[in-house]
């Protein structure tokens, strides 16, 4: 690997790691969770602490959706994994929307378990929608739809993200996930062209990218329980592309979906400027020699 | 310039012998003179000018003057740990491996680690050059400042990559690996994570042949046979190269390896090779998984699409075979602005060579564990070794009465 020698020193792909440790995690015996039987329909799968200015209409979109989804004949769960709110009016929320939303209370906030839990232990349908309590459906839940047509249309592609745009609604929050192909952070992913003014239409309504964003990231449940969920060895970033370039790596590509006007405020739950440098080391060994070769 | 390259043993299967062997030849044809001392052989590495060297300072000294070299590189112990007492005007050159994580070994982990903390403490800082064969050994061995020189791939006979025909199309999938399967090493090689990955597959009915093919003896091949894997004990580099070809996959279940040379050849001959993120994997293969059940997945794909294998297969033969080359090996090698350093002392320190008489007969003990014990005794040979070492080192940096002191913690404890 000779990039590895003119990396940021961050960016060193054994770190502060053992061989040991990762000898330990080669070794594990975890159990495969029980395949489910799932039915045709879209499980919506979202982390929440308080926020109700976030939380509330988010799922009151969702549920008023559900009309629409019976209409095409598809399933639609909504399941909320709260980490802990204490927020009066997400509670009487919650109470409020306890027939229609599916609530896990008491997780432990980390990105991939709580997910994995979501889903593995109680998502029923066919296709899952990892969402941010941060993105705003401006124009209603249509976009989703556009999703899961072009899953349906796409049989070599597992999973499928949106266009989405800062609060502004013209600056470019996410239009894909691509990598650094050469320099100090050779390897690493990036948003490209993220923070800059970019029309919708800049994008085709159906394109192949080689990552999209965990804040909103379908994905087929078949798929996902094949290659084992978010990889938990990640605190806090890059489990959404490793998540893609597992499936990538199983033949099956990510779709980047232009459906309109989505909104991410990214890092409205998240403090701004965190950065996970172990979890971008992590993220080194396990794929830049593939993104490298494979790409 | 002559370059003696000194390493325990130039045997076949073993990888540090190849990598000797391979080094050797390449800078041979770079018009350099190039001789390999150590303390066994086979006939496996013809037209290399290997010669039986006792490891001792004078041996080395002995056998460098008699070759003229101007560098001596050690690749193994006992050799690097003589590195520093070589008299001028040698360039000593410590070349790592590296050894297997100390924690992977029941019965002697802890003089695997004194060993290590001994080349950390008292050779890396006393030679002329540290070179490791990977990011993650220069890493592993705690010298980050280690020039980091990869193997190559192109040993190996290139046949190209697989065509996309249809061979084996319907047929089940050939999943095999390569592994040296003495008792000694079989839980670092990762032969029972083989096994179980074997289970997995037919627990969940895969339609997947598992082959494993390596060094040792009938016994040692048992457990894989008793699961209905085939075996292939021993076989010639024609076979061997035969075998990684025929394959659809290639695992490596190995919970450290410096490099993986069997990975790497693997893609090499055009097969894609999977391997677990331990070791130097990162660096030797674009397919790296966390567990058994991640690699599960991915023969689960590969069992469906043969065109994937295919495709993985050739972009992995392109991989090794830009980025890992002899040639480019010992190009850099020859480049390094080598040149002997002397170590500054005090001015009434005595003489490195001249050390006291209780380490100087401590080194002769140590020595002559080599020389006497046959190959057979290696197990002996590195628990002894590992001893003396640890009293040399302690004599050196505590003196008598220190290391008595020591002692007395370490029988305590």
């Amino acid at each position: 690997m000779r990039h590895w020698q003119h990396l940021d020193s961050r960016l060193a792909p054994y770190g502060e790691t053992r061989n040991h440790d990762r000898a330990c995690v080669a070794m594990r015996q975890d159990k495969p969770p029980a395949v489910r039987t799932r039915s045709p329909g879209l499980s919506v799968a979202i982390l929440n602490l308080d926020k109700p200015e976030l939380i509330v209409p988010l799922a009151r979109a969702l549920v008023a959706a559900a009309e629409g989804f019976e209409a095409r004949g598809l399933g639609l769960q909504i399941l909320i994994g709260d980490t802990g709110s204490r927020d009066a009016a997400v509670r009487a929320f919650y109470d409020e929307a306890a027939d229609r939303v599916e609530v896990i209370r008491d997780l432990r906030y980390q990105f991939s378990r709580c997910n994995n839990v979501l889903f593995f232990e109680h998502a029923r349908h066919d296709t899952v929608l990892f969402l941010n309590n941060d993105v705003v459906l401006r124009e209603g839940v249509a976009p989703l739809f556009a999703m899961l047509e072009a899953l349906a249309a796409t049989p070599e592609a597992g999973i499928a993200g949106l266009v989405m745009q800062f609060a502004d609604a013209t600056t470019l929050q996410h239009g894909g996930i691509d990598f650094f192909r050469d320099g100090a952070f050779q390897g690493l992913p990036h948003h490209p062209d993220a923070g800059t003014r970019r029309a919708l239409d800049f994008f085709p309504p159906v394109s192949s990218v080689p990552a999209v964003t965990g804040a909103c990231l379908m994905i087929r449940s078949s798929l996902f329980e094949a290659i084992g969920g978010f990889e938990e060895g990640y605190e806090a970033e890059c489990q959404d592309v490793d998540l893609c370039l597992k499936a990538r790596r199983t033949g099956l590509s990510t779709l980047l979906i232009q459906a309109g006007t989505v909104l991410h405020l990214e890092n409205a739950t998240r403090p701004k400027g965190e950065e996970n440098w172990a979890d971008r080391r992590l993220f080194m060994r396990r794929w830049s020699a593939f993104v490298e070769a494979m790409l | 310039m002559t370059i003696l390259f000194t390493t325990q043993r130039m045997m076949r299967g073993f990888g540090v012998s190849v990598v000797v062997a391979e080094l050797a030849r390449h800078i041979a044809r770079r018009g350099h003179r190039i001789a390999v001392g150590c303390l066994e052989r086979d006939d496996s590495f013809p037209g290399i000018d290997i010669r039986i060297v006792p490891p001792t300072v004078h041996g080395v000294a002995k056998l460098a003057e008699e070759v003229d070299a101007t560098v001596v590189a050690a690749h193994t112990s006992p050799f690097l740990e003589l590195l520093p007492d070589l008299p001028s005007p040698y360039i000593r050159v410590a070349w790592e491996h590296g050894d297997p994580t100390p924690e992977l070994f029941q019965a002697d982990g802890e003089l695997r680690r004194i060993i290590a903390d001994h080349k950390r403490h008292a050779v890396y800082p006393a030679v002329d050059a540290v070179i490791a064969i990977s990011h993650f050994i220069a890493h592993d061995i705690g010298w980050p400042d280690a020039i980091v020189l990869p193997n190559g791939c192109n040993h190996v006979e290139d046949r190209g990559p697989k065509p996309q025909c249809l061979e084996n199309q319907g047929a089940p999938l050939r999943v095999g690996t390569l592994m040296r399967l003495g008792a000694g090493e079989a839980h670092y090689k990762g032969g029972g994570l083989f096994l179980g990955l074997a289970r997995l597959a037919r627990a969940e009915g895969l339609d997947l042949r598992f082959t494993v093919m390596g060094r040792g003896a009938a016994e040692d091949a048992a457990a894989f046979q008793a699961e209905g894997l085939e075996t292939h004990l021993n076989a010639s580099d024609a076979a061997r190269a035969d075998f990684l070809r025929g394959l659809d996959v290639f695992v490596s279940s190995s919970l450290w390896e410096g490099c993986n040379l069997p990975l790497i050849e693997a893609q090499a001959l055009g097969t894609p090779a999977m391997a677990f993120d331990t070791g130097a994997h990162p660096e030797a293969t674009p397919l790296i998984f966390a567990d058994a059940p991640a690699m599960l997945a991915q023969l689960r794909a590969y069992a469906a699409d043969r065109t994937l294998v295919r495709d993985h297969g050739a972009r992995a033969y392109r991989f090794v075979r830009t980025a890992m080359r002899w040639e480019d090996t010992a190009d850099r090698f020859l480049a390094l602005p080598l040149k002997r350093q002397e170590f500054h002392r005090p001015a009434n320190a005595k003489p490195r060579t001249h050390a006291g008489l209780s380490y100087r007969l401590l080194r002769a003990i140590w020595q002559g564990c080599w020389r006497i014990l046959p190959a057979s005794f290696t197990p002996l040979r590195y628990r002894l070794a590992g001893h003396v070492a640890w009293l040399a080192h302690s004599l050196r940096a505590n003196g008598a009465r220190g290391t008595l002191i020591a002692l007395r913690h370490r029988w305590r404890s």
